[in-house]
């Protein structure tokens, strides 16, 4: 079991799939956000700002802040909590450092 | 350049939690053409965030809340047009009825343009942090944030975990991680909540959730963990990411733990964007929320917009669906059910007693370093507002914007304005506006919308 993930009996997962996160290929389950695939890896920040060079990642969770926008299909300012991950979509961190 | 869609409606509902699902299946139920909005991939909103498999598995039910009436609901939603991954950006007035106009897919990004006689409005709250000293730290999170993660992927947020701020959802919240085998080391509630015993009529009614709060109590007494009234958080710890918390009381006394998560909320920001611009009444409630003023069926001061849920007073998941269904019925012209009325009238009670037991600590402004951010988009931080207040004659959200650039980022002030007018205010020595903060936010297009779209947009001219 991957880091960050809930433990025990529990409810199960949405079917399994595979995406591309910064160019290696990751399981992601149906119903999980972009976000979510981040932080299963055990990713807690993907961006860094543009004024500090701080590392952010999810914040708000909940579509509003802005903080934790990843690049999907080559699409930048994508808020990883409101994407869904889908088969075959090609994640792109954008600098922040992990611990994964 | 993508095809604007475009369609024609009775109502259009936007966000389909709790209130918004109500909404729409008592006005299809009544012969509306309804369509429900959402800027997810599935209805349900933060409350019941889930995935796929859960709708039919047992043991997902105590991992979510009120489960048995979001699976009713759902599958009430066979009459009305489901329009998932729509996330809503401009809500403008027409000469009949309203133009709602969204972006469908977070990725994708295509334009749509919906017009319709009435609209609900249901876009439900965000967690409010109030900032402390290494509050952007990745690994801080909102609390609510951090349950919707938990409830839709099974993904916690670390494995040794905090909870700071005010109000029942840290309780919920803690319970809900412990249940997946989390180690939660401290619930710190700045509030009081004994003081509910000063309002004993509070409950009344609520049989159901008093159990639930016991139970919840009795969660965290079994895993022994420490539930700290009267604390809140003094500061985050880490470099790169949050290592640690150090939780205090007023009187300055500290607790420190090792985390790798911390879960904040001091209360909810009702997101009220997409209604300000049409300009109805509002009001400050006992949260310090700026709401919308409804009447008994949910309707607003302005003919056709309706608003359901934490928009018009935080209080919770089943004041929200009690007035959903109000919604719905004003829309079709039907009465309320004189029990649903009182209902709604006890579960507003008890909002008012959460709002008056559970006050964020308040203080925190004083506690902000100066080099501490309070802005989180523009990075600006406490100590410009504060010279901005002192050298420039600052005296406003709006000054402190102009001159600081707080609030002008991508969230426009939506993270940072409830912050940036107390921070004005404690520097100023005025009273805080925040009413006027709220308003100072609330501009369109309410969310980062790409120019492609903007330019196949008619923004000025009639329906096409």
């Amino acid at each position: 079991m991957s880091r960050g993930e809930a433990r025990g009996a529990g409810p199960r997962r949405g079917e399994s799939f595979g995406v591309s996160l910064d160019g290696a290929e990751v399981t992601a389950y149906d119903g999980d956000s972009v976000a979510a695939v981040l932080m299963r890896e055990g990713h807690v920040s993907w961006r860094l700002t543009r004024h500090g060079n701080r590392p952010r990642g999810l914040f708000c969770g909940i579509g509003a802040c802005q903080d934790c926008v990843v690049t999907v299909d080559g699409v930048d300012g994508v808020r990883a909590c409101v994407a869904p991950a889908t088969p075959g979509a090609e994640i792109r961190s954008n600098g922040g450092p992990s611990d994964g | 350049m993508g095809e604007v869609e475009r369609a024609t409606y009775d109502v259009v509902v936007i966000g389909a939690g709790p209130s918004g699902m109500a909404s729409a299946v008592e006005a299809a139920a009544g012969g509306l053409r309804v369509a429900l909005l959402d800027q997810f991939a599935r209805v349900g909103g933060s409350y019941w965030r889930h995935n796929p498999e859960h709708l039919d598995d047992l043991a997902a039910v105590p991992l979510h809340h009120d489960w048995a009436t979001f699976r009713r609901l759902r599958t009430r939603l066979q009459t009305v047009d489901v329009r998932t991954e729509h996330t809503v950006w401009a809500l403008e007035r027409r000469e009949l009825g309203f133009r709602v106009r969204a972006l469908r897919g977070e990725v994708e990004r295509a334009a749509v343009v919906l017009d319709a006689t009435s609209v609900v409005v249901a876009t439900g709250t965000h967690d409010r942090v109030e900032p402390f000293e290494g509050w952007t730290l990745p690994g801080v999170l909102g609390a609510g944030g951090a349950q919707a993660l938990l409830k839709g992927s099974l993904v916690a947020p670390g494995d040794r975990v905090a909870l700071g701020g005010t109000g029942p959802l840290l309780l919920v919240v803690a319970d809900g991680l412990l249940r997946s085998g989390v180690d939660v080391v401290a619930v710190a509630e700045s509030g009081h909540p004994t003081k509910y015993g000063l309002h004993p009529t509070a409950w009344s009614g609520l049989a159901s959730r008093s159990r639930e709060a016991a139970a919840y109590v009795a969660t965290l007494a079994q895993h022994r963990v420490p539930y700290l009234a009267g604390w809140g958080i003094r500061a985050a710890h880490g470099t790169d990411r949050v290592d640690g918390v150090t939780l205090a009381t007023r009187r300055g006394r500290t607790k420190s733990y090792d985390v790798d998560a911390l879960l904040v909320s001091h209360g909810f920001t009702p997101q009220l964007e997409l209604l300000l611009a049409l300009e109805p009444e509002t009001r400050v409630d006992g949260d310090g929320s700026v709401v919308v003023i409804v009447d008994d069926q949910q309707r607003t001061s302005v003919p056709g917009l309706l608003a359901t849920g934490e928009v018009t007073g935080v209080g919770g998941a089943s004041l929200a669906i009690l007035e959903g269904y109000a919604a719905g019925r004003a829309l079709t012209d039907r009465p309320v059910d004189p029990a649903v009325l009182r209902r709604i009238s006890v579960h507003r009670r008890f909002a008012r007693t959460m709002h008056a037991v559970h006050v964020a600590r308040g203080d925190w402004v004083r506690d902000l370093p100066d080099h501490e951010l309070v802005c989180r988009c523009e990075e600006v931080t406490a100590g410009e507002v504060r010279t901005a207040c002192r050298d420039l004659g600052v005296d406003d959200v709006r000054g402190a914007k102009l001159m600081t650039r707080a609030g002008m980022g991508l969230c426009q002030g939506r993270m940072c304005g409830r912050a940036v007018t107390d921070l004005v205010a404690e520097t100023s020595r005025r009273e805080p506006d925040v009413a006027d903060s709220v308003r100072a936010g609330a501009r369109l297009p309410a969310t980062p919308v790409p120019l492609s779209v903007l330019a196949t947009e008619d923004l000025t001219g009639d329906a096409t």
